[in-house]
């Protein structure tokens, strides 16, 4: 159960480092094929689980594992297989926003963010938000 | 945009708690998202859409400028925008809000996401200039492998208009 104040206060907080956060953002080549159509410029990240979302928590205190700071020889942990999710980002190319894809909060300061399926590949979305005049 | 999962092999150091290097990439599976996945969340987090501005429309206001003035007016536009649009996949898929002091996953994960993983000694590594990282595993810290549950789900999917439990 969310708070909608402790949404709020996520969302402001996590926006800004989440494709510079070093504990568990990295960036990659894009894999998207309509990525590379073009001259087209991809951006990509691939978004693990980090330290914070491993349970048990190896770095906890206790006889379970190896202290972090006793013991030199154990100063990483390797996860093998672990899975993650890619997200590819491109320029728009070739298609354009409906305005009944938009929604609106506010009716001062508004925001206006747009997003819709791909009238090229239906896998993929785009979106616009009114403040940038930017598509993705 | 689109989205996709894939497994890789990671290292964390356990001092900082950095991700420092990625490799073995699976072949990625593409995984569908739909608007009203990502209006969801900001639905519940931006309140109504008919109200008048709230608190969290105008931090996302100056959150905007902050991004035009950190760079030209296109690029931080378009990192605004997919920074916001990443938020929501990132943080509500079945592994976006663990428990550290848990036991065992809560709430519960499945079985997808159990992972192994070993502790290891790392010799000095500089993500930045690409050095490729060496692991060492002394026979006497390796331990045996342990089973964790991590790792990120696809992400939570959400029906009709219904809106995140708001207390």
């Amino acid at each position: 159960m969310f708070t909608e104040s402790y949404l709020q206060l996520l969302l402001l907080s996590q926006v800004i480092p989440i494709f510079y956060e070093p504990k568990w953002t990295f960036p990659e080549s894009a894999v998207t094929p309509t990525c590379y159509t073009g001259d087209l410029t991809c951006v990509s990240y691939l978004f693990v689980g980090g330290l914070d979302a491993m349970t048990p928590y190896p770095n906890r205190d206790g006889p379970q594992f190896p202290n972090k700071n006793d013991t030199p020889g154990a100063d990483s942990l390797a996860v093998f297989g672990e899975r993650g999710l890619q997200i590819d980002f491109w320029d728009l190319i070739g298609d354009s926003i409906n305005t009944s894809s938009c929604q609106t909060w506010a009716t001062q300061s508004a925001i206006i963010l747009c997003i819709q399926p791909s009238s090229i590949d239906g896998n993929n979305l785009i979106a616009c938000n009114q403040l940038s005049s930017n598509f993705i | 945009m689109a989205l996709w999962t894939r497994t890789a092999n990671t290292v964390y150091t356990r001092s900082s708690e950095n991700l420092i290097n990625v490799t073995a990439f699976s072949s990625p599976s593409p995984q569908v998202i739909t608007p009203r996945d990502l209006l969801y969340t900001f639905n519940a987090t931006k309140g109504p859409t008919n109200s008048s501005a709230d608190n969290s429309v105008i931090f996302l206001n100056t959150l905007f400028d902050q991004f035009i003035a950190s760079g030209d007016d296109v690029s931080g536009a378009q990192n605004y925008l997919r920074q916001l649009l990443t938020f929501p996949i990132v943080w509500f898929q079945p592994n976006g809000f663990a428990n550290p002091a848990a036991d065992v996953p809560d709430p519960p994960l499945p079985p997808s996401l159990e992972v192994t993983a070993a502790f290891a000694a790392s010799q000095r590594y500089n993500r930045s200039n690409g050095n490729k990282l060496h692991l060492s595993c002394r026979r006497d810290v390796l331990m045996v492998r342990h089973q964790f549950k991590t790792a990120l789900g696809p992400p939570r999917r959400f029906a009709g208009n219904q809106r995140l439990s708001v207390d």
